[in-house]
């Protein structure tokens, strides 16, 4: 079965440099997959949408979204349009992706603050006992 | 052995009010199973993928991509969709996606908001 965690992050981005190595090790230590996807404008994959633009675009919302946030999103459209522009989208995104025998699931966390150290630790910790716990879920089931 | 008229009318009454709670609680089950037959029947099924031919489809990212597998051949081909070409579209579901925060995953309630949404998810994705 599936399981794997996926950075998309930008090569310009300070936060990012601080969180890869450090999710690295962590993935590393449970023997998971890790993967870091380049998204930032001066990327040479920027052209490719991600979970990064689709977050607030209401494109996705017209096509997926259920049937509230529809009949909300004539009032919001102006404000997810100016947050769906390059450069509102938070980065580091960590995508902790697995598939449970049925479909493909995920949890994407975004953003990552450099200066709570408390906050920064607590994150780690908390990614580290998702990914045990979703480990043996994902090898027994 | 001579049983009273009182012994009569208490085992009448015993009887009656002991077949009314049964009765009531036959029609709750039966009430309850009803509605859960309901919302089992009111689940859409997703359609399967074709088997072959050309297609459009949504990958696991989210990205809209166009597919070409082959009857006769072995040929499976997923060619980016850059521009708006006029192919059969079969839409695919993205992956359920839980978004959250730096600030709430941080937190210490992070796993029972995790449960909450998932719950959600599921509860929204099987009744409409």
């Amino acid at each position: 079965m599936l399981l794997e965690v996926i950075v998309e992050a930008d090569p310009l981005c300070p936060r990012c440099e601080k969180l890869i190595p450090k999710l690295r090790r962590i993935c590393d230590e449970l023997n998971i997959p890790f993967t870091i996807r380049y998204v930032g404008g001066s990327s040479p994959a920027s052209y490719a949408e991600s979970v990064v633009t689709h977050t607030f675009s209401p494109e996705r919302v017209e096509e997926w979204g259920l049937e509230e946030h529809k009949r909300k999103l004539k009032k919001l459209e102006p404000v997810l349009r100016y947050l769906s522009r390059t450069g509102t989208a938070m980065t580091p995104t960590v995508i902790i992706r697995w598939h449970d025998g049925a479909r493909l699931k995920e949890i994407v966390v975004r953003g990552y603050d450099t200066t709570n150290e408390e906050a920064s630790r607590r994150y780690l910790t908390n990614i580290y006992v998702l990914l045990r716990m979703l480990k043996k879920v994902v090898t027994y089931a | 052995m001579v049983y009273s008229i009182f012994y009569y009318a208490s085992e009448a009454i015993t009887k009656a009010v002991v077949g009314l709670a049964l009765k009531i609680a036959d029609w709750l089950r039966e009430r309850r199973r009803a509605r859960e037959r309901r919302i089992v029947k009111g689940k859409k099924k997703e359609t399967p993928p074709p088997k072959w031919g050309f297609f459009e489809v949504t990958n696991p990212a989210g990205v809209k991509e166009v597919r070409f597998i082959g009857k006769a051949v072995r040929l499976d081909i997923t060619l980016p969709l850059l521009t708006e070409v006029g192919v059969g579209r079969y839409k695919t579901p993205p992956p359920t996606r839980l978004y959250f925060t730096f600030a709430e995953a941080a937190s210490k309630d992070w796993f029972k908001e995790i449960e909450w949404l998932a719950r959600v998810a599921e509860e929204k994705a099987g009744g409409e």
